[in-house]
């Protein structure tokens, strides 16, 4: 039995965690995801959804994404043409919670550990503010046809 | 002959996914609570034939308003609907007496399938 609770390296669990969100949003979203390369995005022209877990696994789990991209999320999980930025929040909040879930189960059942997140939070803008060292956050990329999104995680214990 | 679901979740988005599925079935959803105290409140109300219940609600948790729900209504028919998967969260919606459990995202054949089966067991 694995006593070792305290998961340092999260970065295990990183391609199973690029898989659920590349699927989720296919399900969800009707989006196909593609990995790329880092695409510089305007803080005016972005939003951010983000969790912190607790308990065995202690992580920031954050989804950041070109407003045209969380508009598009909206507009096909609400089957409507025209959405708020209340609708965003709403739509693409619970898309962002729909993968969290995904992930943080699989790691649970993986490493039985005991971990637990509470609804995401929505800021307009990055999350982390830029201003914020972020060496210690893992970037995944990916954009789309209505522009780019990210998945960045970081170890909470560090 | 129809029957009447009580949705607890706080997502506007899942409530509207069920009623979108549902629509061409016997199933008709007659409430939305988007938490655990307005689901037990809701429940007492309208006194559906099944509930299906989030995990993560703003206050009191799915599971223990399904344990209050069930405490209260012996036969209250709960499916727990959640993206989270976890295996102790399974074994615990099974002993409070949930009678299902549908994971995020959801998928029209397996709710169905899930929601009859609920009606199939006492």
């Amino acid at each position: 039995m694995n006593d070792e609770k305290n998961i340092k390296d999260y970065t295990i669990f990183l391609d199973f965690l690029s898989a659920t969100a590349i699927d989720i949003t296919k399900k969800v979203a009707g989006l196909e995801l593609l990995p790329s390369e880092r695409i510089p995005m305007d803080a005016s022209e972005v939003a951010s959804f983000s969790v912190k877990t607790s308990g065995d696994f202690r992580i920031s789990l954050v989804l950041c994404a070109q407003l045209k991209v969380l508009q598009e999320i909206a507009r096909h999980m609400k089957r409507q043409d025209e959405v708020t930025l209340g609708d965003i929040q709403i739509y693409s909040g619970e898309y962002f919670n729909i993968i969290s879930g995904a992930f943080l189960s699989y790691v649970n059942n993986v490493q039985h550990t005991r971990t637990r997140f509470h609804i995401p939070c929505f800021s307009e803008g990055f999350y982390p503010a830029k201003s914020v060292d972020v060496n210690n956050w893992t970037v995944l990329p990916y954009k789309c046809p209505y522009g780019a999104l990210e998945f960045k995680i970081c170890n909470l214990d560090e | 002959m129809e029957k009447s679901i009580l949705v607890v979740d706080d997502s506007t988005y899942i409530y509207e996914e069920l009623e979108y599925m549902l629509s061409d079935t016997s199933f008709q959803l007659i409430g939305h609570a988007k938490s655990g105290e307005d689901a037990v409140d809701l429940y007492e109300n309208l006194k559906p034939d099944l509930v299906t219940m989030d995990i993560v609600l703003p206050g009191m948790d799915g599971l223990e308003t399904a344990n209050i729900i069930i405490h209260n209504h012996a036969d209250a028919k709960i499916i727990m609907l959640s993206s989270l998967a976890y295996d102790d969260t399974i074994e615990e919606a099974k002993r409070i007496g949930a009678c299902g459990f549908i994971f995020k995202p959801i998928e029209k054949n397996a709710l169905i399938s899930a929601l009859e089966k609920c009606f199939e067991t006492n």
